[in-house]
């Protein structure tokens, strides 16, 4: 009654037992918003307010947190300034750059963290239980618990836009964003982290988020009583096939090789489903439709003549790779494309420092990534201590305090 | 059928009827032929409806008068369409018996006076909402 946007059903569960099925009530009262977000039991009605926010209007939500967090004296991150140079820029707003940010913030480091968003890989993650004290946590709210965290400090920060190139002028670091702004400071701790791997067929781009997904877990219920295509032979293909037995009518799995590398027993989990059809040695060679989405063409990995496949979508799950362009021209990478660290989290660059996944490191997780942002924070302390490139008056071995 | 409200669910909510500042108009939906469940929800409205002239109720077949069943957004039956000249968009699905009566009640009394019950400084936050927003709440009458 509140607001003329919000209609309110109240539902005997035992009456309508096929919506009790689909919205999988085992107790009473349970609240769904939109058929998609589900609540247990009673809950106060800020709480239940907050859920529909969080549902129809993310970015509302996130700035009405940002606000009370503020108000409450519990956030304190600043504006960025162009005009300002830095003592250390963070670019980078996943796990490793959070870290990083809450390490240079007390060293007292004049930081500037710029990303495009806060959260990165996580956030696609339904549900994380190798963090340590954490098991099950999901992966928003682990973002959102670093978040708050790294926002208790005065940093300043530059979210919603790409990096697109770094250079170091003579006598600092220059980030340049895709609306033309730059951004200077003394050093960089580069943690921009990897992407989905793309196909490089036509108009792929054109479809990502229209037809072309990466997100199984996010996105699977969007495919309920539809035909998808899952391109891949890793765990991701299969944990995606997973992901939508329970939904999609039929899944065709598509891998370019006859051999797969995910783990045999997730293999023989989505092999045993009815709905998914495993199609070895074939790649996929073009989208079909114009506007919408229509399918895809599949043809033999060798040769062969191609095949139309119809289907409502297609998730790419072929792997991830480093977001190291920006940086290429600049610094050492590998033959993936990593930039090469050392275990100070030094580059070849003096007062460029790297961590996580896009960086050489041994392993890419969310702790080595704290892990690494919290060494590379303190490398760069030093760093700029030793150069007298720094206002801090904290000293390099009170890591303890 | 038989009665369902007793003689002193009567005479309460009698009480909380006659205090209702507009009236309330229960919209039912339901199918001849008619179901056990339909008829006894049929009943309830009914019987409400006999205490207070502050209530009425309309009768709609779910699938004769589908125009209705359209602009009310019914997609399924025994319904009930809690309104005054004004919609607010609260429906109850199934029978309003046990906690639903009681709920039921409160949505009558609601949206009769036209106030939501929620505090002041709430409305600024609900202002924020720019599109439409579903709720079902699934409950037992126990």
């Amino acid at each position: 009654m509140a607001s003329d946007h919000i209609r309110a059903d109240m539902v005997d569960a035992s009456e309508f037992s096929t919506l009790s099925q689909k919205y999988n009530v085992s107790g009473v009262p349970k609240t769904i918003i939109n058929g998609s977000q589900f609540i247990e039991g009673t809950q106060p009605i800020d709480r239940l307010f907050l859920e529909i926010l969080k549902v129809v209007h993310p970015e509302e939500f996130e700035k009405l947190k940002s606000e009370v967090r503020a108000a409450r004296g519990g956030r304190r991150v600043r504006n960025p300034n162009p005009e300002h140079i830095y003592e250390v820029a963070i670019v980078g707003g996943g796990p490793a750059a959070m870290s990083a940010g809450v390490y240079a913030a007390r060293k007292e480091l004049d930081t500037l963290m710029i990303a495009q968003e806060i959260g990165g890989q996580v956030n696609y993650t339904a549900s994380i239980d190798n963090y340590l004290g954490l098991p099950g946590i999901g992966g928003k709210e682990l973002t959102e618990m670093f978040r708050e965290h790294v926002e208790r400090y005065p940093i300043a920060q530059a979210l919603g836009d790409e990096v697109v190139s770094i250079r170091r002028d003579e006598e600092h670091y220059v980030v340049t964003l895709k609306k033309g702004v730059g951004y200077r400071a003394h050093s960089v701790i580069y943690c921009s982290g990897k992407e989905y791997r793309r196909l490089g067929i036509p108009r792929e781009e054109q479809f990502i988020g229209r037809g072309i997904a990466f997100c199984a877990t996010c996105d699977a219920p969007l495919y309920k009583d539809r035909r998808v295509a899952v391109v891949g032979g890793g765990n991701s293909a299969f944990t995606a096939a997973r992901d939508l037995v329970n939904f999609a009518s039929e899944i065709y799995l598509i891998h370019r090789r006859d051999e797969f590398t995910a783990d045999p027993a997730l293999i023989r989990q989505v092999s045993k489903a009815g709905n998914v059809k495993i199609l070895t040695n074939r790649v996929v060679r073009d989208i079909l439709g114009q506007e919408k989405f229509e399918g895809i063409r599949i043809r033999p990995s060798g040769d062969g003549p191609g095949e139309d496949l119809k289907v409502d979508g297609m998730f790419l799950e072929i792997g991830l790779i480093p977001n190291s362009d920006p940086v290429r021209e600049m610094v050492q990478l590998n033959e993936k494309g990593e930039v090469r660290i050392n275990h100070r989290n030094e580059t070849n660059l003096p007062g460029f420092f790297a961590a996580g996944d896009v960086t050489d490191v041994f392993e890419k997780q969310i702790c080595i990534a704290v892990g690494d942002g919290a060494k590379a924070a303190l490398a760069a302390h030093e760093y700029l201590l030793e150069h007298q490139l720094t206002q801090s008056k904290v000293k390099v071995g009170d890591a303890w305090e | 059928m038989p009665e369902v409200l007793d003689d002193n669910t009567r005479t309460q909510l009698g009480e909380i009827l006659k205090e209702l500042p507009e009236t309330v108009k229960l919209v039912f939906f339901g199918q001849k032929p008619e179901s056990p469940s339909c008829a006894q929800q049929r009943t309830i409205l009914q019987e409400i409806a006999e205490v207070s002239d502050k209530v009425r109720v309309e009768r709609y077949d779910f699938v004769k008068d589908r125009d209705k069943a359209l602009e009310y957004g019914i997609d399924k039956i025994p319904a009930t369409a809690v309104v005054t000249d004004r919609d607010y968009g609260i429906r109850f699905y199934g029978l309003t018996m046990g906690y639903e009566f009681s709920s039921l009640v409160e949505a009558m009394v609601l949206v009769s006076t036209g106030r939501s019950g929620l505090p002041e400084d709430f409305s600024a936050l609900v202002g924020r909402i720019k599109q439409p927003v579903h709720i079902e709440v699934m409950t037992t009458l126990t």
